[in-house]
Parts: structure tokens; sequence; C-alpha cells
């Protein structure tokens, strides 16, 4: 799998039929609401080339800085 | 008490079991991006019953820190489960009366993040007081009168509300994810006792619960068709309450089981 960090502001670009994000409505978002991960296999979508590609270890490490993740209450 | 015989289905809507008889061959593998499980609001699930309540699961999970299930999405707020909290112990968390800031927890002193699988029981008799919340991991018993689990709490207690947050799986709020292995989840509007959470265990192999009494939700993530179902996580309790694999996709069904 190969993750995507995408700009919500271009969020109408985005085709879900080549990602692996269910709808717009369930994205995660980053905490100040400016960005999303998006997610797919094989070629890259013609809307995300250009884009830096995460493997899964290297997303995982993104999602847990506090630009993604609130700190534990 | 639980029942380990082929009952096929008698209580049930589907049918848990293949064509082989009962076999767990599936899990889900959520990647701690943004996949989860979504499953409808069920007020079953919400642990209100003078009888108690009780949660089964099977989980693998590589770090600490991660909420595993829950039913709780601000603003609603009823109880989420815990890989480990810090310190490396289990835990769960209970909400009074849909407020954030009234609860009670049990943390058993033991770290289940060490991607192995474990099974885990909680049960709640939804009263206020150390020896409401009991825990069972791996068939051992978890509690604060054993001195190996503490229970903790914040505000007056009036028990848990059933809120319109649905019950979520791999997901805390639907903001935050943890990367795991789930299998086997089971919902009971009853205390389960000592002997029925060593039977659940089954020395690590997960059990048929075709036909149990006060079983409120069973998803056997995956099983029995694999792939094929996604992305239906089908519930074979009476309620068939069927979830669904969002942000996920059909090899996110695996056969990494316990």
């Amino acid at each position: 799998m190969i993750y995507v960090i995408y700009d919500m502001a271009n969020i109408s670009q985005v085709d879900f039929t080549q990602v692996h994000q269910t709808s717009e409505a369930t994205l995660r978002i980053s905490i100040d609401g400016k960005k999303t991960v998006l997610k797919f296999e094989g070629d890259t979508p013609s809307f995300l080339v250009g884009l830096k590609q995460y493997n899964h270890s290297e997303i995982l490490a993104v999602m847990n800085t506090p630009e993604w993740t609130k700190k534990e209450q | 008490m639980l029942n380990l015989s082929n009952k096929l289905g008698l209580n049930n809507s589907k049918n848990p079991q293949s064509a082989a008889g009962f076999e767990n061959l599936y899990s889900l593998d959520f990647d701690g991006v943004d996949d989860y499980v979504t499953i409808p609001n069920n007020a079953a699930y919400t642990p209100t019953a003078v009888s108690g309540w009780s949660i089964s699961y099977w989980c693998k999970v590589p770090s600490a820190n991660k909420k595993l299930i829950g039913k709780y999405q601000n603003p609603n707020y009823e109880w989420y489960l815990q890989s480990a909290k810090t310190t490396g112990y289990q835990s769960i968390q209970f909400h009074s009366g849909n407020n954030q800031g009234l609860w009670q927890k049990l943390a058993a002193n033991i770290d289940i993040a060490d991607d192995n699988w474990h099974h885990v029981i909680n049960t709640f008799d939804s009263s206020n007081q150390p020896s409401s919340i009991i825990s069972y991991i791996d068939g051992i018993k978890y509690s604060a009168a054993l001195g190996n689990a503490t229970w903790t709490s914040s505000g007056t207690w009036t028990g848990v509300t059933n809120t319109a947050a649905p019950l979520d799986f791999g997901a805390f709020s639907q903001t935050s994810f943890t990367d795991c292995n789930l299998d086997e989840v089971s919902i009971f509007d009853s205390v389960l006792s000592d002997a029925t959470a060593l039977a659940m265990y089954n020395s690590g192999t997960p059990t048929d619960l075709t036909g149990e009494t006060n079983l409120q939700g069973w998803w056997r993530n995956g099983d029995t068709a694999g792939t094929s179902v996604y992305p239906t996580i089908e519930d074979y309790s009476s309620n068939s309450n069927d979830g669904t694999m969002t942000n996920m996709d059909s090899g996110d069904i695996v056969t990494v089981v316990p």
C-alpha cells in the first residue's frame, strides 16, 4: 500500500474509485483541517502524481505527530 | 455457561460455520492510519442492564497506547478499550451520563501490546465500585480485589447512557486509529463467569458461540467466507447488526488468526 498526504483544498479532484478511502466523509483529516491521507495500490492515480509517497511504517510515524494526533487525554 | 456444541445457527439468522464446521480462518488487519469498522448503535452495546455486560475479543497489537474498540464518538461518550496506556496496561473505561469527565476504569497489570494474539474479556456489573469491572486476559482473571489491576474513577457515577455513538473497531471516535488485528468480537448482556471466560480462551483457540444465551453481538471479522464478504462484517448474533469496513479493502481480511 502506498500513502500520500493530500491538500483538502483540492479534495474535489479525488476520484474515490482509485483510492482505498471509502468517501470524502470518512477521510482522516489533520488537526488543522487542511490535509488528509489517501492510499492506493499499483499505478499512481493522476491526481496524486508528484506528491511524496510513504510506506506503511513511514505514514504511521507521520500520523503519530501532533499535526495528526491529539495528545492523549 | 459456554456452549461448545455445534448447534448450527439455532438462534442466528446467519450461519457462523463453514462447511467444515466451526473454524476461525480470518481476522481484520487495521492499518492504524484510517481503517475502521463501524456498526450502527444498538442499546445492547451500552452496559446499562442490571444483569451486567461483557465484551470478548482477540487482538494482536504491535505497539502500546492504542484504543482498539469503543462506543465513543464526540460528543457521545460511553466506553472504550485500550491496549495500553503509557505503562503498558490493558484497560477499559466506562463513562457516566454521557459525560466525558465522569468515568471509571480498570487497568490490568499486563502489557498486551507485544504483537502476539491475546484473548480479552471485560465484564461490568454497572455499579461504581472497585469490583464493578473484571478483566480476563488469556484466561487469567484481573481485578482490583486480586491486586493485579487498578481501578480508578472520576466524578459522581450515575450509569452509562445509551447514545447515538456507533460501535467502532480499530478507531477511537473515528479520529484516531490503531495498527492491529482484531478477531471474534462478541458482546453479552450479562456478566460472564470465571468458568466461561476460561472456556472462551480455550488455551488460545476461539470457540463457537452459536446458541449462547445473552449474546448480543458476534462479529467474526471475515469468517466464514473470507474476502468475498467485503465490505460487510456480519453479526452472527440474533441482532444481525452488521458492520461496515471503512477506508479498507478486501485485502484487509487476512488469514492471520489466533
